[in-house]
């Protein structure tokens, strides 16, 4: 190599070392927004095709991304099991790592969800390991103590917190703040995409989260003969009651303490009465 | 006595909220929507549920509808509400004197944003710590609250004939100890109370929905507000809702590919309803009719409990000059 193209090589190292110190010195403290979202169901698991969910889920993870947050998705056939279970549930599972939903600080989830027995089961792209379609919050362990960061975990799915399951999400509380989800049927279209950007343009510092999702998500939609609701439901957790349902009050940027999950707070609105679930209570 | 006035006003705390339901308009038998009598009926055809969906109006009559529209929305005041000024000073909200579009000012104790181009507000108050009330004391509070309202809607200039229903009902919660840690191993819970209640008005002109227009307000009581949603734009007609309109039945056929598409033979209900809506972000005032299409499948059956596949909701453009479907999604990259 000759002196003047050793040279080159140097300053070329130089630039790229002093451009990835910056870029490393700049998310230093970054916070990750993750959104995981399925729209056509060509794997092992089977579901309607919802061509509008990765849209919703992209609304809200590009206006974190716009408020300083780093991005991470897995969309489509990335959704597979590992990526939200925890191994201190599942072997195979993987969230802590940094292709994992809990590697985020705020999370979504966007995919058809039922209910068995207790609790959510939100559809897989491709079977898990144990052969099965369904991520549940038996697999999951969320948030701080489970070696994860994840303080928000947003379901965008059916009955992912149905009143009378609620206390599922017990199982999957390990130092995650806030869960949100919906209690019955919810639904996927173009008009839904501004209500995620708003719940992340709302949330981020002006109102609490779970307070957000509440806003943002129940819908009242008539049509002139009928008229239906969509039920969105929030769990917070905390050492006390009070500590509990302060947590709905956490914005995204607040990084408020790991709370010990003692207690949870759920919070609906009267008499939501959903497709596909019973009446909220009134 | 005083056992029995506490049982009372738990009667009435239960019955208040279906009492103001009961007072908002429902119109029966519209040819604007569904029929009532197919609203929860289930098919695993998306032919017959498509059909049976269609609302009744015709060509004709929807023509009509906009002429009469267009010569209503000539007469209409703008709101009261048309810059950030107006609305700190119709919410008592300290000013800073910027007017805000893109994001949230903080004022103290509360933040807000406003734009006159979409017709949005939104303020947010920075409440105390939250405490929940019982459910028997808030009652009381329910009606002042509703009225508060409906005075702060008319206030911002909402015309009474524009509201087309007004839905009502309180923010509640509840608390639940970890099943684990108690000694009886079963959930220990609180009794639920009241945190807030809200008012959702929803927009028509004419009596035809203006899609995703509405006022959403929510108070602690009648003088602590919490949040204010305030998504009323400008409705002009756009040409094409002027020119030649195709009824809901001539869009059947495609409407059935399209539910077909996405319901696979699942047993699934059809709702449907003709609405106006912006056709362009970029023109958030131009408003032309669309047929609203949900698709709301039944759950199955498995092996493990109850798959619920998402509902669907679509738009069609009711304007023969413009193409059938109305929305376009965007496809991410893999990471």
């Amino acid at each position: 190599m000759k002196p003047q193209q050793r040279r080159s090589v140097i300053c070329i190292g130089a630039i790229f070392s002093i451009a990835v110190t910056m870029a490393m010195a700049s998310t230093a403290h970054a916070q990750y927004a993750g959104s995981s979202a399925i729209t056509t169901w060509s794997g092992q698991c089977s579901g309607g095709e919802r061509l509008w969910w990765d849209d919703m889920c992209m609304a809200w993870r590009k206006q974190m991304g716009s408020k300083s947050w780093v991005e991470w998705k897995r969309n489509y056939s990335q959704v597979q099991g590992g990526r939200y279970a925890d191994n201190s549930v599942k072997t195979w599972g993987n969230d802590d790592a940094s292709s994992g939903m809990d590697w985020n600080d705020a999370g979504m989830i966007c995919t058809h969800g039922g209910w068995s027995s207790g609790r959510w089961t939100g559809t897989l792209y491709d079977k898990d390991p144990d052969k099965s379609c369904n991520l549940s919050s038996n697999k999951m362990s969320l948030g701080w103590n489970s070696g994860g960061w994840l303080r928000f975990m947003h379901l965008s799915s059916c009955n992912s917190i149905r009143y009378d399951q609620r206390t599922q999400w017990f199982d999957a509380a390990n130092g995650v703040h806030v869960v949100t989800g919906f209690h019955g049927l919810m639904y996927i279209g173009s008009s839904y995409v501004d209500e995620y950007r708003d719940l992340a343009n709302d949330a981020i510092n002006s109102q609490g989260v779970a307070r957000a999702w509440l806003d943002n998500m129940h819908h009242v939609d008539h049509w002139y003969n009928v008229y239906s609701t969509v039920c969105p439901v929030a769990v917070g957790f905390g050492a006390t009651v009070q500590a509990a349902r302060n947590a709905h009050d956490e914005s995204y940027n607040a990084k408020w303490s790991h709370p010990t999950p003692n207690w949870m707070h759920t919070r609906w609105n009267s008499g939501c009465d959903p497709d596909d679930g019973p009446q909220l209570p009134n | 006595m005083k056992s029995i006035f506490w049982m009372l006003v738990g009667f009435c705390a239960l019955l208040t909220p279906m009492l103001v339901l009961s007072q908002v308009t429902q119109p029966r038998g519209s040819p604007l929507g569904t029929p009532a009598s197919a609203a929860n009926v289930y098919s695993d055809s998306a032919a017959t549920a498509v059909m049976r969906a269609l609302p009744a109006i015709s060509a004709e009559e929807l023509s009509a509808m906009m002429k009469k529209m267009q010569a209503t929305l000539a007469s209409q005041k703008p709101l009261a509400v048309q810059s950030t000024a107006e609305l700190e000073k119709l919410f008592s909200i300290r000013s800073r004197g910027e007017e805000v579009i893109d994001d949230f000012t903080d004022s103290g104790d509360a933040s807000y944003r406003f734009s006159k181009e979409t017709g949005r507000a939104r303020v947010l108050w920075r409440q105390a710590e939250t405490k929940g009330i019982p459910r028997a004391q808030f009652a009381a509070r329910l009606e002042p609250i509703r009225a508060t309202h409906l005075a702060i809607a008319e206030k911002i200039g909402i015309q009474k004939s524009d509201i087309f229903f007004v839905d009502f009902r309180e923010t509640l919660s509840q608390s639940d100890a970890d099943p684990r840690l108690s000694q009886v191993g079963r959930v220990a819970s609180t009794p639920i109370e009241s945190e807030s209640a809200t008012s959702t008005i929803l927009r028509a002109v004419d009596g035809v929905m203006i899609d995703g227009s509405f006022l959403r307000m929510s108070s602690v009581d009648e003088k602590s507000h919490r949040a204010v949603d305030l998504r009323w734009p400008t409705v002009q007609l756009g040409k094409d809702a002027l020119s030649e309109l195709r009824p809901p039945k001539a869009l059947a056929d495609s409407i059935i590919k399209r539910v077909d598409q996405s319901s696979k033979g699942a047993s699934i209900n059809v709702r449907m309803a003709v609405v106006m809506r912006a056709m362009d972000r970029a023109k958030p005032s131009e408003f032309v009719p669309m047929l609203r299409i949900a698709i709301k499948p039944q759950s199955l059956k498995t092996e493990t409990g109850f798959r619920t596949d998402a509902g669907e909701m679509f738009y069609m453009n009711l304007a023969s000059g413009l193409s059938e479907f109305a929305d376009a999604d965007e496809v991410e990259a893999q990471e």
